[in-house]
């Protein structure tokens, strides 16, 4: 059957896409099973010369976005942007005698012990990759998968999500930041 | 041109620079700034690791696929997709 193969061959990685980009386990099964099933109904438009892979990632995205324009969902995800905006600046840096924005102490950027990259797994980066994104809002972690996950271009993301090049940088910026200090605590340290 | 950035504008520039390419002006900014500030310095390293990963990310995500759905929900939407598929033959 065409369907088993799908969940054979592309099942966990559909779903690990799903995940890392909502962010729910519940909500990342609903979107697999909505984009297979979609799938299976739509057969006819498949067009041979994409993968099949390909095709099935795009219908998955284009749930995913479906999910985020409805209106409450979208709403709140807007109102958590804007709380974000305005306090995370704060965490971070304070005003000084000789600077508006310097790093506050208790956020100084540790000493990282590890300082090649090779030692560390790409697989468990990962894993603690998907627990720190659990801590910025769910639009951030939304356009920032889209560019490291899916490598949509800039331009792209921001048309899709609705926001300005301006903003589109800051927010990459402020997931940095604070993924940095997430995975301080939770990778390196391990 | 403004010389001296603050921590706030330093970060900024070493956490997007993986993604969209500094000016001569911006790169000197941040220089002058790196060379006093050891906190940004560290954060500009703690970006390079972290940009590497995310750059190596698309084709080992999808070569790895990190997470695996649940025997329960695996089975779950299997049947579904069959029932679906045998009422269309
Ligand atoms: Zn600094």
């Amino acid at each position: 059957m065409q369907s088993e193969q799908w969940m054979e061959k592309y099942g966990d990685y559909l779903y690990s896409l799903a995940l890392f980009k909502t962010g729910s386990k519940e909500l990342a099964e609903d979107l697999l099973q909505n984009t297979l099933v979609s799938a299976l109904e739509n057969l006819e438009n498949f067009k041979a010369e994409s993968s099949v892979k390909t095709w099935l990632v795009r219908i998955l995205n284009n749930k995913i976005i479906d999910h985020y324009r409805h209106e409450s969902v979208r709403r709140k995800a807007q109102e958590e942007l804007q709380q974000q905006v305005n306090h995370s600046d704060d965490h971070f840096f304070e005003p000084t005698k000789v600077s508006p924005y310097h790093w506050k102490e208790e956020r100084y950027p540790g000493e990282w012990e590890v300082a090649s990259d090779q030692e560390l797994e790409q697989s468990e980066f990962y894993s603690v990759l998907e627990q720190c994104l659990g801590k910025v809002p769910q639009k951030w972690r939304l356009v920032f998968t889209k560019k490291y996950l899916s490598e949509q271009e800039s331009e792209n993301i921001c048309k899709e999500m609705e926001i300005s090049p301006s903003n589109y940088w800051v927010i990459m910026h402020r997931v940095k930041l604070a993924l940095r200090s997430c995975l301080e605590l939770n990778w390196i340290k391990l | 041109m403004k010389l001296i950035l603050n921590c706030k504008e330093a970060s900024y520039l070493s956490s997007i620079r993986d993604m969209h390419s500094l000016s001569i002006g911006e790169k000197l900014q941040l220089w002058i700034h790196l060379k006093v500030c050891p906190p940004c310095r560290r954060f500009a390293n703690h970006m390079q690791v972290i940009n590497r990963f995310l750059q190596r990310g698309s084709q080992s995500f999808s070569k790895l696929a990190p997470f695996q759905l649940s025997q329960e929900s695996r089975g779950r939407i299997t049947r579904l997709l069959k029932e679906i598929e045998q009422k269309k033959s």
